[in-house]
């Protein structure tokens, strides 16, 4: 790994935990239950889309990271979302996080490894293909 | 029974990922020059539009799924997707199912359970 590929890791998981920090507290401040019958509402109101709009761009540069390199090499830091996103929502929006959350989200980046370990999980490249993505 | 929100955003998410794939599959993003015909073929596809329609569909449950939990726990339920998902490449495109991806479920799957729980 380069320092110069290191942004398109950092960039979609910070608009990934940004995002998604934001969302659930632009929906906590909404001051309504959010149900089917008022989701149009919901999803029209401009903190709601601009926490929308950082998921979607996280969506977006994912698909250009994947596009560039391998999973084994993405996944380790895609698994990282989960720490930060219950970490975030326990000291910026103050849910009571129990400790089965953490040890749950641990599991989920173990096997978040495992996945990308698996020599099915590419594509496979030509040399050509490499040398231009890369 | 709020969990169903939670299962169709998954459902959503797993068909707006398939749909991708599908769309992407005549496709070789390999170089700038390529770019333009390439954009072009992808968009001429109906999977690229099937994908965005569920991707909505995915954030506007996923929007109504916020509202009734909380995020340190949808979030991480969310996981179920990458489950999902491999099952779906093994019987829509043949992929295989080895054993380092078997491990990774048997992992995501202990999370979930253990979410329940918490």
């Amino acid at each position: 790994m380069k320092i110069k590929h290191i942004p398109f890791v950092i960039f979609p998981i910070f608009f990934t935990i940004t995002g998604e920090l934001f969302l659930k507290a632009s929906i906590n401040s909404l001051g309504f239950h959010v149900a089917l019958s008022n989701i149009h509402v919901v999803v029209t109101q401009p903190r709601v889309l601009i926490g929308v709009c950082f998921i979607i761009t996280a969506g977006v540069l994912w698909l250009v990271a994947m596009s560039r390199f391998e999973l084994s090499f993405l996944y380790p830091f895609l698994s990282m979302d989960y720490l930060a996103i219950i970490l975030g929502s326990q000291l910026i929006l103050g849910e009571t996080v129990t400790p089965q959350r953490y040890m749950s989200a641990f599991l989920i980046m173990t096997g978040l490894l495992f996945i990308s370990r698996s020599r099915h999980s590419e594509n496979k490249k030509t040399d050509q293909d490499r040398s231009l993505s890369c | 029974m709020t969990h169903i929100i939670l299962l169709f955003a998954i459902f959503f998410r797993t068909c707006t990922d398939l749909s991708f794939k599908l769309a992407v599959t005549d496709v070789h993003f390999t170089s700038f020059k390529t770019l333009a015909p390439n954009l072009k073929k992808l968009f001429s596809t109906p999977f690229v539009w099937s994908g965005i329609l569920f991707a909505m569909l995915n954030l506007g449950v996923w929007c109504l799924s916020l509202g009734n939990f909380d995020l340190s726990y949808a979030y991480p339920l969310f996981s179920i997707h990458y489950i999902a998902m491999i099952l779906a490449g093994k019987f829509f495109f043949k992929e295989k199912l080895d054993r380092s991806k078997l491990i990774g479920i048997g992992f995501i799957g202990a999370g979930v359970i253990l979410l329940f729980t918490s």
